[in-house]
């Protein structure tokens, strides 16, 4: 009876590890995007790529997208997402997210910006106006630029979009008469809406938004989605896919390169000065 | 219930007219139904389309970021809008989103929608897919109640329009046809029962149409036209009736002229037959005469041979006077329409009797097997059929003058109540094209010393007038003691009682 029980026993031990792995293979992984444009648009970008991911290494990743960004920023901070494209991971003592992925770009800088044909020539000229920011937590769109006009003493009143394309359609409509954004994305959307506007201050760049990945997830599955983004752009299929999202958004695709911590460095001293 | 015919004729078009304007109505309604169902069916295709399009528009965004609460509440809204919407289902996995509206009273009949075939919900579905991932499938019911309400109005009212116009104008029809087309047919119907009645010609209303009184005027010229017509058939039938005397008379004195030269052809015949009667005899008495002159020259008279000569003669005279006797029976103008029982066994030995001598003389045999049956009709007419037939016997074997043994069968025998007397001759027969035409008169084959054509069409009119009878003939081969002859069949069949 007993060496009955002890075989059963021996055998749940040696299928133990291939109910793991199958789990594995079968779990879902959370993939959040932060909030620069409006969810559709995130979707129609991101979903193609990380079926890609699926298609490649088998890594179902399920897109989040909160509704604004500082639900997102909530959700970041406690650790909710899997993966998480975003900057604001790094204002914390014991930083959850590692960077993975860096996009190739030449990096990002806030911009305040105001219409072409504005009146508004100089920072100074920003004192007592409506100036729009994406959120309290974007860190190009509002905690850069705040930290400079208040810097410059320059008063203002604060109006939210939710996230940089809010924001900047505000500013395209005349609700705003300057918003502070990201340098990239502004650039994108102008592009976009055929939108002509003038650069009033810039900040120096910093690396783009990596993606990250949360410290709980293994890392055979952050290394596979890893590499299996950053070849992406080298990939025949993963090329027609990029092409593809550029056509749908009107906008140029996302492509990274292997990133880790430290070339996310510029980040750290940043919230190291501002504490 | 009344035949239709008897229903009156303005009744017959007042009903016409209202089953034909029901039968418009309804074939309008459907007609319009029909044409305006393809329009409806792309509107009410086009609004769902639009409605599911613009709920897709609108969740979106919260479906991509999976806010439940903020779609329940937009789903809702387009409910509250819209009041055509019945329900908005949201399915994404496990999740589901339900949103209802109250259902809309239709106002039409049940029928309506069946005709145009449209259902009271349409449901379409749409999936939410973004950048190749699906974000939940949205089920949309409307209501098409609301459309064929609106849609049943339309067909209605345009129906119903349609219906007035087509009533006003039967109304029209049926005051005009009372007015102007009843009082016509009826003064057609007056003038044809007076012109019935023998008016010759009827009184011409002012008021009636032109039309009509052209055809009134038509009817008098044909009435006109008609007591011409028979005053003239009166003339005709007067005259007719005359000519038909006249050829009757005329008929009549053929048949007498015939009967007569039929007479006379029989009395020719008989004489001839007497000729050969008598010419026996008298050589007999000729020779007995010569004898006893003979004795008286050379002084040899003997009493008792001059006695037994004289015996013979006695005895010759007797037989001629017997011969006289029968003949004179025969020609008897008293005795043509005299019916009276006779054995047809005795009847038919006196026409071979009769006919002895000059069958003998052309070498014919007869052969009898005859069955004694008594019939009630003219014997001598009976007799002179015969003859003429045993006569044409005689003349077919002198004509064909076949090298053969020449026989003449008399048979008898009853069959269906009719007696049958069947006289047939081995002498050749008659050509075929021919046969059918020996009964008509003054048809003869014969030289014009041998016959006149009459005898045969005596014989068949005497069978079938006076016995009620009639005459077959045919061609017939037939064996006798092992030789086949062949030759000609007279059958005459006459009833019995």
């Amino acid at each position: 009876m007993y060496r009955k029980i002890i075989y059963i026993l021996w055998l749940l031990l040696l299928a133990y590890p291939f109910y793991l792995l199958n789990a594995q293979q079968n779990q879902e992984y959370t993939f959040s995007v932060i909030s620069q444009r409006s969810a559709i648009e995130t979707a129609k970008t991101w979903n193609p790529i990380l079926n890609y991911v699926e298609k490649i290494t088998g890594i179902k990743l399920v897109l989040q997208v909160a509704k604004t960004g500082v639900e997102s920023k909530e959700a970041t901070d406690a650790g909710k997402y899997d993966f998480t494209y975003s900057n604001v991971i790094f204002d914390r003592p014991h930083i959850i997210y590692t960077p993975i992925l860096k996009p190739n770009t030449d990096g990002i800088s806030s911009q305040i910006v105001v219409l072409e044909n504005s009146n508004i020539k100089n920072v100074q000229d920003l004192n007592n106006i409506k100036i729009g920011f994406p959120s309290k937590i974007a860190f190009t769109g509002y905690i850069i630029p705040t930290g400079y006009l208040n810097q410059q003493k320059i008063l203002f009143e604060e109006v939210f979009g939710g996230n940089q394309e809010g924001i900047m359609a505000q500013l395209q409509s005349g609700a705003v008469q300057a918003a502070a954004v990201n340098s990239g994305v502004m650039k994108a959307y102008a592009q976009k809406e055929n939108l002509k506007y003038k650069v009033i201050w810039e900040s120096i760049k910093f690396p783009d938004i990596p993606i990250s990945a949360h410290e709980r997830v293994p890392l055979d599955i952050t290394k596979s989605v890893q590499i299996a983004i950053a070849s992406m752009s080298r990939e025949t299929e993963g090329k027609e896919i990029l092409s593809q999202i550029k056509e749908d958004t009107q906008r140029e695709a996302p492509e990274f390169s292997m990133a880790n911590m430290q070339t996310y460095e510029q980040y750290l001293l940043f919230y190291r000065k501002l504490q | 219930m009344k035949k239709l015919q008897e229903i009156s004729l303005r009744l017959r078009i007042f009903l016409t007219l209202i089953f034909s304007m029901l039968l418009g109505v309804g074939l309008l309604f459907w007609l319009i139904g029909s044409y305006e169902i393809k329009d409806y069916k792309e509107h009410i295709n086009k609004e769902s389309i639009i409605q599911l399009s613009a709920i897709e528009a609108s969740i979106t965004e919260v479906a991509v970021i999976g806010d439940y609460a903020t779609i329940k509440q937009i789903l809702h809204k387009f409910i509250t809008v819209d009041q055509d919407i019945i329900n908005i289902s949201y399915k994404k996995g496990s999740a589901s989103i339900d949103e209802r509206n109250i259902e809309i009273e239709d106002l039409y009949p049940q029928f309506f929608s069946t005709l145009i075939d449209v259902p009271n919900n349409i449901t379409i579905t749409s999936e939410l897919n973004v950048g190749g991932q699906s974000y939940g499938t949205i089920i949309l019911t409307i209501d098409s109640t609301p459309m064929i309400n609106i849609f049943w109005n339309k067909t209605k009212n345009v129906t119903l329009i349609l219906f007035a116009i087509l009533f006003i104008q039967c109304a029209v029809l049926l005051i005009l046809i009372n007015t102007s087309f009843m009082p016509s047919l009826y003064a057609i119907q007056k003038c044809s029962q007076d012109l019935s009645k023998g008016v010759k010609v009827v009184a011409i209303k002012e008021d009636v149409s032109p039309e009509i009184k052209d055809v009134l005027i038509a009817f008098n010229n044909m009435a006109k036209a008609i007591d011409t017509q028979k005053k003239e058939l009166i003339v005709l039938n007067q005259n007719l009736e005359e000519q038909v005397k006249a050829k009757i008379d005329e008929l009549r004195s053929k048949d007498q002229l015939l009967i007569q030269q039929s007479k006379l052809a029989s009395m020719g015949e008989m004489i001839g037959a007497i000729e050969h009667q008598w010419r026996q005899p008298l050589n007999i008495v000729s020779a007995i005469a010569i004898a006893i002159r003979f004795d008286l020259e050379i002084d040899n008279i003997k009493k008792d041979k001059v006695m037994h000569n004289l015996d013979d003669i006695l005895l010759q005279i007797n037989y001629l006077s017997q011969t006289i006797d029968d003949f004179r029976n025969f020609f008897r103008p008293d005795n043509n329409s005299l019916k009276q029982n006779f054995y047809i066994n005795s009847a038919i030995p006196k026409v071979i009797t009769l006919s002895k001598e000059s069958f003998k003389a052309t070498f014919i045999n007869v052969v009898t097997n005859i069955d004694d049956f008594e019939i009630y009709q003219n014997e001598n007419q009976f007799i002179q059929v015969l003859i003429n037939i045993f006569n044409n016997v005689k003349d077919a074997f002198i004509i064909t003058n076949l090298p053969i043994e020449r026989y003449f069968f008399i048979d008898t025998k009853i069959k269906e109540n009719n007696l049958e007397i069947i006289l047939k001759d081995n002498a050749g027969g008659i050509k075929e094209d021919i046969i059918n035409k020996i009964f008509e008169p003054y048809f003869t084959t014969k030289d014009q010393s041998l016959g006149t054509g009459i005898g045969l069409y005596i014989s068949n009119q005497i069978m079938q007038k006076q016995f009620n009878g009639s005459i077959e003939v045919s061609n017939q081969e037939f064996l006798f003691n092992g030789i086949k002859y062949k030759g000609v069949e007279f059958k005459l069949i006459m009833p019995l009682f």
